[in-house]
């Protein structure tokens, strides 16, 4: 039996930061670091991984797997014209973003069961139950930002909220509703002053129940997502990936895995209108290289 | 373009063996002959660091004009190249963030401190960037 893929979950959640061509480009230099890869596009609704890669005649689409219309999701997994690479186009059908738990469940399953090496999942933007869920299946959370104040604003809250759910469906699932309903004290800090950072609500936690106030803790220690600040022009950008892992240390006691910045490149604009991903363009661009970087850094 | 260094020299060749060796390093550099175009050009470019060449005097009105530029530019390294018993006299005076540098003039040693200083005045202003920005995103997100 082969060993499960390696799924690494690229999120952004602001649109427009340049998510969608880090992953399609990401997934090429995987590719050709000779691993198999398939790329997944769970923007629900509005699907656009398949137009970076420059794939114009979708055939069946994550829709259909979604709608019963294929049986399996590797029935949906298409080529991209290039080696060990594979797509499932997202589809366009309104309101799919909304999925059902058990369509929701369905497809988590699958998606875990692809016969590949590594599978990245491009991510709708903002912080939906969807977005969190898919998510927390991840190995690896890329979230991409920009160096720009509400990118920034964004990102911070995306992560507050994916911790959040998930230190909800542990309490939950243990039935703890008290802690719950601290939880939910916790999300109104100017209400609730006492519980303004993760370490003073895991003081009030400790009161209930010192156990799971360790168990909280773990939770918060295995979310470590890798924070990529996109488009940067100028020395002064690259601190802003710093900026928010300060918060997130001192506010939520996260750690991020690292952090890691791509610049802004002019010949990406070219690529993109082309319809012809930069890594293939032009491997040497210094959107290219910095993406490399991030290859190696995810896989390692 | 990169804010330049400052080189004082009184004597032509050793200040143009300086200049070669810096622009080695990847730095711009103006070079002063006379101590109003050191005046001038501390006043103008806001250098990170200034390279004095004292090897043809160094009295009492040297000491204080050295001084005077760091109060001018209080973020300004002074690199001050130096015989040994001179170096006595300079460190006893108040000349804020300085190195000195004896004789025989070594430019190689010369680019390397004016190169030591420059990153640390670079991972200062980093710093100041991150906490500036950090400072904002708390005040938006309210969690002050």
């Amino acid at each position: 039996m082969s060993e499960p893929a390696t799924v690494l979950a690229i999120v952004g959640p602001k649109g427009g930061v340049g998510k969608t061509i880090i992953c399609a480009n990401l997934a090429i230099a995987i590719s050709k670091m000779h691993k198999r890869v398939i790329a997944v596009d769970l923007d629900l609704g509005a699907a656009n991984l398949h137009a970076i890669f420059g794939v114009r005649d979708s055939g069946p689409t994550l829709d259909d797997f979604i709608f019963n219309k294929v049986k399996h999701l590797s029935d949906v997994v298409m080529s991209s014209g290039m080696e060990r690479l594979g797509i499932i186009p997202g589809g366009d059908i309104p309101g799919i973003a909304n999925l059902t738990y058990q369509k929701k469940m369905k497809l988590i399953r699958q998606l875990c069961s692809l016969e590949t090496d590594v599978i990245i999942v491009d991510l709708g933007a903002g912080s939906s139950n969807n977005v969190i869920d898919f998510l927390s299946i991840a190995r690896k959370g890329l979230l991409v930002s920009t160096a720009e104040v509400p990118s920034l604003l964004n990102t911070y809250s995306f992560i507050k909220t994916a911790v959040f759910r998930r230190l909800s469906f542990h309490f939950r699932g243990k039935g703890y509703a008290e802690l719950l309903d601290l939880l939910e004290r916790a999300k109104d800090p100017s209400s609730n002053p006492h519980l303004k950072t993760m370490e003073s609500f895991l003081g009030e936690v400790s009161k209930v129940s010192p156990s799971e106030a360790e168990s909280a803790r773990q939770i918060l220690s295995n979310f470590r997502p890798i924070i990529i600040v996109n488009r940067v022009e100028k020395a002064s950008e690259k601190s802003a990936g710093e900026a928010i892992q300060n918060l997130m240390q001192k506010y939520l006691n996260l750690d991020c895995s690292s952090i890691m910045t791509v610049r802004e490149d002019p010949g990406l604009r070219r690529a993109i209108a082309r319809m012809k991903p930069i890594m293939v363009e032009n491997p040497a661009s210094p959107f290219s290289i910095d993406v490399i970087e991030i290859a190696h850094r995810v896989l390692h | 373009m990169s804010t330049p260094i400052i080189v004082f020299s009184a004597e032509m060749t050793r200040a143009n063996i300086i200049r070669q060796a810096l622009r080695q390093y990847g730095f711009d550099v103006v070079v002063c002959k006379a101590y109003f175009e050191v005046e001038e050009a501390v006043r103008k470019h806001a250098s990170l660091v200034l390279v004095f060449d004292t090897r043809w005097g160094l009295g009492t009105k040297e000491i204080r004009f050295l001084e005077r530029l760091s109060s001018i530019s209080t973020e300004m390294t002074l690199i001050v190249l130096a015989k040994p018993w001179a170096i006595r006299l300079i460190e006893a005076g108040e000349m804020g963030k300085g190195v000195c540098l004896p004789e025989p003039l070594d430019p190689e040693l010369v680019a390397t401190k004016v190169k030591e200083a420059v990153c640390q005045k670079e991972k200062r202003r980093e710093s100041s960037d991150t906490d500036t920005l950090q400072e904002r995103l708390k005040n938006f997100l309210r969690l002050d």
